[in-house]
């Protein structure tokens, strides 16, 4: 590889985010999470699937707004999608560094999320916006 | 994209408005360990550039991506995505790193060279970010440019004007 990329370009503030997010996903009720631009690219990254999830947390927000739009409604800024046996999905939307993100969470089982979810966005904030 | 004028009168940057652009782009390659950033207008010409290439390879660096990016416009245009429509961003991927390049304004382009070791959605954000703290220093410059010519132009006239007089006194009628 030539020598203009090196592995020492890690960046801090990835690294800070990387941390946010395996400790959000090592909590017991959360079986993934992952940290995305509004239109769907991943911000911070985990595991393999990760993209596909930021991607589908795009397209849910993008068709939420719409829906919101269409019935003349405010801005939608959070998704929540329970199945059947209990697992949930969260989309939530806030603006870090002057752009919108989505911080999306899979919970294992129904939870009383809204703590959680303002806690990590809160660290998510502090950690982008030094 | 650009009108004719732009090429005729690139912008301009002050000591210190290349300042704070210098720190822009210092704040963005840390935010996101880019190991190359670099401001080029549309026809090339480097304006700053933080990296570690040569001056001469930043140089012919600048001039590709512009041409690049500018390609990348005309086959927008092709598809008939003009003016607000345009395509305003450009990404080119490898295997070790990338190339993300995003328009201010319409002079001006911003290039990120980044790794495996960060992911785009992070490049965007912090690129959107630079993008604004570089448009307001672009929207300076460019009042500044106006000026210049506006002045140009009168000096022109004025200059015109006391030639003829001469003329005439050196040739009545």
């Amino acid at each position: 590889m030539y020598r203009m990329f090196t592995a020492n370009d890690v960046s801090n503030i990835f690294e800070q985010l990387t941390e946010i997010m395996t400790e959000l996903v090592g909590l017991k009720d959360v079986q993934a999470a992952v940290l995305s631009t509004e239109d769907g690219l991943s911000i911070q990254r985990l595991s393999p699937g990760d993209p596909q999830l930021a991607a589908v947390a795009g397209f849910m927000l993008a068709a939420a707004q719409q829906s919101f739009a269409m019935l003349g409604l405010e801005v939608a800024t959070e998704v929540v999608i329970r199945s059947q046996d209990r697992q949930m999905l969260v989309c939530h939307v806030f603006i870090v560094s002057g752009s919108k993100a989505i911080l999306t969470i899979v919970f294992k089982q129904r939870v009383q999320y809204a703590e959680l979810v303002k806690k990590t966005v809160r660290k998510i904030q502090q950690t982008m916006e030094k | 994209m650009a009108d004719v004028s732009i090429h005729n009168h690139p912008l301009q940057f002050s000591k210190s408005q290349q300042q704070e652009l210098d720190s822009s782009l210092m704040r963005l390659a840390d935010r996101i360990a880019a190991p190359l950033v670099m401001v080029t207008d549309i026809s090339g010409r480097l304006i700053l550039y933080r990296g570690r290439l040569s001056t001469s390879q930043s140089t012919a660096l600048a001039a590709l991506a512009a041409g690049s990016f500018g390609a990348g416009v005309e086959m927008g245009n092709f598809l008939g995505l003009r003016g607000p429509n345009a395509f305003r961003q450009q990404l080119h991927e490898g295997k070790a790193a990338n190339l993300f390049t995003i328009a201010i304004d319409e002079e001006l382009l911003l290039v990120v060279a980044y790794t495996q070791r960060t992911t785009l959605g992070l490049v965007r954000v912090y690129s959107q970010t630079a993008q604004e703290e570089i448009m307001e220093l672009v929207q300076v410059a460019k009042e500044e440019r106006t000026t210049a010519n506006r002045l140009d132009d009168m000096d022109r006239d004025e200059f015109g004007l006391a030639l003829t007089d001469q003329l005439d006194e050196l040739f009545p009628d």
